[in-house]
């Protein structure tokens, strides 16, 4: 596909990390408006309507309707293109919102189409199609963590993806079954069956707090999950905060609320 | 036809591999990237639905502990197959495009919620409550009248035929003559004490028997009717509607009127017939209704006396009054633009006998 732009690219750090990318000459990337880390002197940034792939460039209407998907995902309307616009070969890096991995994934070796969890996108070659896909199964999208809406990668390029915590890529064979929490799914194929179990039980439904649905993924297909999905993260800091009257439980303070006052990091 | 696949099995990346794949003469033909082709017989194919929304179509042959999977997602070419692979395949639901119904629905309810968001902040504005009137069909509006009709109705019983119901239908026919409007004009007389008449969208208009029994010439009736066949023609109930309610009224109570008319949407009707117009448009009214009555030679003098006796009236208002504020200035306007009256010609009712039947139309009923 000569409209998909191969670009090389390096993961830095080990649980915060960021990804630098390099551009030929002429090469761009694409990436939601904001995850700009760095870039060097002569890379043009532009702020396009849509997500710059030929597949929406069917004139105004078809870059109208790519951005309405994207406000129904709740990303912003606009996407940023870096470009290099010299003839030397330079670079620009891209930071994980949320404390965790990137994923490099080469959209060819998979088919040519992902599904994933609707904001884990972080940047990928310009010529990648970031759709949108309903899901249809009435159960997964009210009770699969991620809703009815899930991002779709199209293209024979390079795409990066934000996995908090810790990754796993896991591949399944043709009718291996996982369980798995329907938060800790970052990213499958979509050959892998997708669907929502209902924790057998109501002990281990009410005590055990992994709430009431599990995802049961069904091979064949690779699938990425990550350890900590970052609305539980969410929760625990939000939790913790002093404004919620949230105390140093996880530090085993003895003093409680009151060690607040003394360990000095209240500002 | 060939159409894009995955495929997964021995020997194969685990992440699956790009093919093409083509259903013919019994025969289901893989071609790999790199040119390699294999053929499997369609009769030892295990196909399923699958995938991660279960519109794919999986296929499966080979040994049952390491199977080869072929994973097909284009809907078109999912039906495209099974129509070649016949009754042995599952049922895969597949979608006709790539955004099922319910989420265009919620798109949709989505865009209409926006939309009135915005044509409430807008009607605020008299010229854009034009813009909005004037996108209204007409046919809207007869579906508004029609639906409100029977809670104004429920105020009496209704008379059909009559020395009365002919009255008002003649003087009705013969106003309409001078009028062009889109709208088929009904006549309806209600059996109520009230002094009262009332337009509904669309080109109903309800004459209260209480009206009639009051006016002491027929021309009086006529100056009411005139007055409330341009609150029809002018489409002010609508305006009313709009500028109180907001578009999004209109537009549920029209779409909602073709399946469940729900508890909401009888409230909002009834809503209609407490609206008001404005001052405005009640000016608006008298003034075109009087050029009406002179088109249709008919003597004008009839509505300011009318309105000049009901204002007069002591103890409690007439209900006529209450939607319809009389006083000194308005008659005043009325006598003013009598002044260039043209020729008048009499009606031609036995009008005692029409008042008479009015007001004695009692329910035969409540009597022995």
């Amino acid at each position: 596909m000569p409209s998909m732009h191969e670009v090389e690219y390096k993961i830095f750090g080990d649980d915060m990390q960021y990804v630098e990318i390099e551009l030929d000459p002429r090469e761009a990337v694409v990436a939601e408006a904001g995850g700009m880390m760095y870039m060097q002197d002569g890379i043009a940034m532009e702020t396009i309507f849509g997500d710059g792939s030929s597949s929406t460039g069917k004139g105004f209407m078809g870059a109208l309707m790519g951005a309405g998907k994207r406000l129904l995902t709740g990303e912003s309307l606009f996407m940023t293109v870096f470009q290099n616009s010299t003839q030397q070969k330079r670079s620009v890096a891209f930071g994980a919102p949320i404390p965790g991995k990137v994923i490099a994934i080469h959209l060819a070796e998979m088919g040519g189409d992902l599904i994933a969890q609707k904001d884990a996108f972080l940047c990928a070659a310009k010529g990648v199609a970031i759709g949108i896909a309903f899901q249809r199964r009435l159960g997964v999208g009210l009770f699969g963590g991620e809703g009815f809406i899930m991002q779709r990668l199209q293209g024979d390029g390079w795409a990066f993806l934000n996995a908090c915590g810790t990754l796993l890529q896991k591949d399944l064979a043709p009718g291996e079954k996982l369980y798995v929490d329907t938060g800790c799914l970052v990213a499958l194929q979509p050959s892998v069956d997708y669907d929502i179990q209902m924790v057998r039980g109501v002990k281990s439904a009410l005590f055990g707090g992994e709430g009431l649905f599990f995802a049961t993924l069904q091979g064949p297909g690779r699938i990425w999950l990550q350890s900590l999905p970052f609305s539980r993260l969410a929760g625990r800091i939000y939790a913790a905060s002093p404004q919620t009257g949230g105390r140093g439980r996880g530090e085993g303070s003895l003093l409680g609320g009151l060690g607040g006052l003394l360990d000095g990091d209240n500002g | 036809m060939a159409t894009d696949a995955l495929v997964f099995g021995p020997r194969l990346p685990p992440q699956g591999e790009r093919v093409e794949v083509e259903v013919r003469a019994g025969l289901l033909t893989v071609e790999f990237a790199n040119g390699r082709r294999e053929d499997v017989l369609v009769s030892s194919l295990r196909a399923r639905a699958g995938g991660w929304r279960g519109d794919a179509l999986q296929l499966e042959w080979g040994e049952a502990t390491a199977p080869f999977v072929l994973s097909i997602h284009d809907p078109i070419a999912v039906r495209a197959i099974q129509a070649q692979l016949g009754s042995r395949t599952p049922s895969v639901r597949v979608a006709s495009t790539g955004v099922p119904k319910a989420a265009m629905i919620a798109v949709l309810a989505i865009c209409i919620v926006v939309a009135s968001g915005i044509a409430l902040v807008v009607t605020q504005s008299r010229q854009l409550v034009d813009l909005a009137v004037h996108r209204i069909p007409v046919e809207w509006e007869e579906r508004l009248g029609g639906l409100s009709l029977p809670s104004v109705m429920a105020g009496g019983e209704a008379l059909q035929g009559g020395d009365v119901v002919l009255a008002v239908e003649d003087l009705g026919g013969r106003l309409v003559e001078h009028v062009e409007s889109p709208y088929n004009f009904t006549w309806h007389v209600v059996q109520n004490e009230q002094v009262n008449a009332l337009a509904l969208p669309g080109g109903h208009v309800v004459v209260f028997t209480g009206l009639i029994a009051a006016a002491e010439r027929p021309e009086e009736l006529a100056g009411v009717m005139a007055h409330e066949i341009q609150h029809v023609v002018q489409r002010h109930s609508l305006r009313a509607m709009v500028r109180g309610l907001g578009l999004r009224a209109i537009l549920s109570i029209v779409l909602s009127g073709v399946g469940d008319a729900g508890s909401q949407v009888a409230g909002l009707v009834e809503h209609l017939g407490g609206l008001s117009f404005s001052r405005e448009q009640e000016e608006q009214a008298d003034r075109d209704g009087l050029a009406l009555l002179q088109r249709a030679g008919i003597d004008g003098a009839g509505m300011a006396d009318f309105f000049e006796r009901l204002a007069k009236t002591t103890g409690e208002p007439p209900a006529l009054l209450s939607t319809h504020p009389a006083s000194e200035e308005r008659a005043r306007r009325i006598r003013a633009q009598l002044a260039t009256a043209s020729v008048a010609v009499p009606l031609p009712y036995d009008w005692p006998a029409v008042r008479k039947a009015s007001s004695s139309s009692q329910p035969a009923t409540s009597g022995w």
